[in-house]
């Protein structure tokens, strides 16, 4: 007879762990959460959301170079 | 069996939980296998995007034929069976063509670039790549994608582009011709016939 406590047991459990995922959004933050910096430096280069990282592109950066050449 | 023998039967038991375990798990395999393959296929649309921005990057006689000449090459690679093979499926989508930002400025604005400045540092190929496969509802753990822009990407390159002929002739030996003309009324030359501008060694 315990099989059929287990049995209940195991679904209220179940289903507390599915309301739970749904109310917290545990697939959108598996998926959404790391989304926004990948794409991020999907665009610009850098771990930053997507918006905030279009100043910190690595072509804003002002190189230097020699004219001259190498020297001895 | 009798009805005693079946209620004392527990070898069902954990039907139940391998059910819900089994669920949980090929979930989160499936959305990490997502994931990746999302990563890989940005990868392979880099790629694309800086061969179209190569190809769209040489001197034309215009920049209609430059962005021509970055189409052709977007359409080739498309048309490639192993691209075909990874975006036939579904799971991502191309856009028709690559976006190439203004015709004068390109994405320089969007990066706010200083107008007044002669630079063509983020000119280039964009191409938006939309991953379908990121949008995925599991009924009892609820659905991956609320933002709308979850998914979406913009893929780009910027390597500059060279001046066309037409840019070359019209914005600039004409425009010195013009202001070698204001300079002096007799360097104005005969106006009947009108002289014609002649590009020498150049454009």
């Amino acid at each position: 007879m315990e099989a059929v406590l287990l049995l209940v047991i195991v679904t209220i459990v179940a289903i507390k762990i599915s309301s739970l995922a749904q109310s917290q959004g545990l697939m959108r933050s598996v998926v959404e959460g790391p989304w926004a910096p990948i794409r991020g430096m999907i665009e610009d280069g850098v771990w930053m959301k997507f918006q905030t990282s279009k100043p910190l592109h690595p072509n804003h950066l002002i190189r230097h170079q020699s004219k001259k050449g190498d020297t001895t | 069996m009798s009805a005693m023998k079946v209620l004392k039967n527990q070898r069902g038991i954990l039907t139940l939980d391998f059910i819900f375990a089994m669920m949980l798990g090929m979930s989160f395999t499936m959305v990490f296998f997502a994931l990746t393959l999302t990563l890989s296929l940005v990868e392979v649309t880099q790629y694309m995007s800086f061969s179209v921005a190569r190809a769209a990057l040489g001197a034309q006689e215009t920049r209609t034929l430059q962005v021509q000449l970055g189409n052709r090459k977007y359409a080739e690679l498309r048309d490639r069976p192993i691209f075909k093979a990874i975006f036939g499926r579904g799971w991502f989508r191309l856009p028709a063509n690559p976006n190439y930002g203004d015709p004068t400025a390109g994405f320089n604005t969007e990066y706010n670039v200083d107008p007044n400045d002669d630079n063509s540092t983020f000119y280039g190929a964009r191409i938006r790549i939309e991953a379908r496969i990121l949008d995925i509802t599991i009924p009892m753990l609820g659905s991956s994608k609320t933002d709308p822009e979850t998914g979406f990407a913009n893929v780009q390159t910027f390597l500059g582009r060279e001046v066309t002929t037409q840019e070359c002739r019209e914005n600039f030996n004409r425009a010195r011709w013009s202001a070698i003309q204001g300079l002096h009324p007799s360097y104005a030359g005969a106006q009947n016939p009108t002289p014609h501008l002649i590009t020498d060694n150049g454009c």
